[in-house]
């Protein structure tokens, strides 16, 4: 499994309120752990850790873990989540996207304050979760190129995307400032468009591969939670441009509600240095 | 039968009208009303398109050669057996000429699941979307290994379940199948 690994410098000179960066990268399943060092304005320079991922313990059936250390707002500090997963679905070249359904269970521990100002606290809170995903990918444009003495169809635009809907249990810190557990729903769409022209160089005995050379990446989160009609929002959007195979260059911004308590209201830009360990 | 008889197999039956590439084979007599200089031409036309590698090399097929003994095809085998033979390497006799066959048709798999795309000239390998965690790949080597059940082949399905898991480009995923694909029935 591929390993992501993210060293962030969030200028502060680009957050103008707050620095609480939604660290975990959206969409992306593979692993993944970032270091980040950010200064809030009129603050110190803090760092954090963000990692996300599982690890297939049997066919089907997955540990996750998601975790998101250091980035601090005022009622929302840190949470972190490790879970059981089983996973079923199908792919099927005679239907236009592919589908399955993830099953979850576990724990999830927040560190949160009542209301801004108060002391914080450290809570561990079983959770269970459904979510069905639907995901897809096209190549939108393609060339036929002479490599290697012979000609060769090389993808150079292309379209992928996901679609989800889960619904979830959460421990949350009411507007009243009463924690109580609420059961959300949480439509979600991720989509890259990537430019890929470019290829690793070709060698006599292997063959040379694509790389993405600029994505471009979107996210539109819906947080509801059921019974007391609260909504809130988030999108988050990046393009990356890659000098190589494994190293590129992140400009992200975010903004909106990220965690279940639906209270810290986030917007961030960033660059990042991206390294992929493959 | 194996990979690449299958794959020399599909071309034939696409020029006979039969698009699938998931079917079980079956040597069908060829029409006798289909004009078979006509068929070996377009054969040739289509492996030509198609620019299969055997990497780096290309595999081409002569249409000379493959017309020359046209008149005797009288099952869909036959030809499948005519086209292979009639493959060659321009670089030289050292190429194994019936792995491009069946890099191609794996290839041509991968990306109909993946991609929902039909292949015409082969690919340059590619990653897998970003997308595609370790679920979305174990789906892929269920679908993959159906696939080739569904084409009388054989392949070992655990160990390709097991290696689905480190699959990042197309090249990794048609490599477990290259190497775990067993002949079938013929």
């Amino acid at each position: 499994m591929r390993s992501v690994w993210v060293i962030a410098l969030i200028w502060s000179a680009l957050i103008p309120g707050v620095a609480s960066a939604q660290l975990v990268e959206p969409g992306e399943y593979d692993q993944f752990v970032g270091v980040f060092l950010y200064r809030p304005r009129d603050s110190a320079w803090t760092g954090a850790v963000a990692s996300k991922g599982s690890r297939e313990l049997r066919p089907q059936l997955e540990l996750e873990w998601q975790g998101d250390y250091g980035s601090q707002s005022e009622v929302s500090k840190n949470s972190g989540a490790l879970g059981l997963t089983y996973n079923f679905g199908a792919t099927s070249w005679d239907t236009p996207f592919d589908w399955r359904v993830a099953l979850s269970g576990g724990l999830e521990h927040q560190r949160a304050a009542q209301s801004a100002g108060a002391d914080v606290e450290n809570r561990l809170n079983p959770f269970g979760a459904g979510k069905l995903i639907l995901f897809g990918a096209r190549p939108l444009q393609t060339a036929v190129r002479q490599i290697a003495g012979a000609s060769a169809d090389v993808t150079t635009v292309e379209f992928v995307w996901v679609v989800d809907a889960s619904l979830q249990t959460a421990d949350a810190i009411h507007p009243d400032n009463r924690t109580a557990q609420r059961l959300f729903l949480s439509p979600s769409m991720v989509a890259w468009l990537s430019v890929i022209p470019a290829f690793t160089a070709p060698r006599a005995d292997i063959e040379p591969t694509q790389f993405y050379r600029v994505v471009l990446k979107s996210e539109l989160v819906l947080l509801a939670a059921r019974g007391d009609g609260m909504s809130k929002a988030h999108w988050d959007a990046s393009a990356t441009y890659f000098l190589t195979a494994a190293n590129g260059i992140m400009v992200r911004h975010f903004r909106g509600y990220f965690d279940h308590n639906l209270r810290d209201y986030k917007r961030v830009t960033s660059v990042m240095l991206v390294w992929k360990f493959q | 039968m194996e990979l690449p008889q299958y794959c020399a197999y599909w071309f034939v039956r696409r020029r006979l009208g039969v698009a699938t590439d998931n079917q079980l084979p079956a040597d069908d007599p060829v029409d006798p009303t289909v004009d078979k200089s006509e068929l070996a031409a377009s054969l040739a036309t289509a492996v030509n398109r198609a620019q299969m590698r055997v990497w780096p090399h290309v595999i081409l097929v002569d249409p000379v050669r493959l017309g020359s003994d046209a008149a005797q095809w009288k099952t869909v085998f036959a030809v499948r057996d005519a086209l292979l033979l009639s493959a060659y390497s321009p670089e030289g006799a050292d190429v194994k000429v019936p792995a491009a066959f069946a890099d191609y048709i794996v290839t041509r798999w991968i990306h109909r699941y993946v991609w929902k795309v039909d292949i015409g000239v082969r690919p340059l390998d590619k990653p897998l979307p970003n997308n595609y965690g370790g679920q979305e790949k174990r789906l892929l080597a269920e679908a993959l290994n159906a696939t080739v059940h569904q084409c009388g082949l054989t392949v070992n399905a655990e160990a390709a379940l097991g290696e689905s898991g480190a699959w990042k480009t197309v090249a990794t995923v048609r490599q477990t199948y290259l190497k775990h694909v067993k002949s079938g029935r013929d």
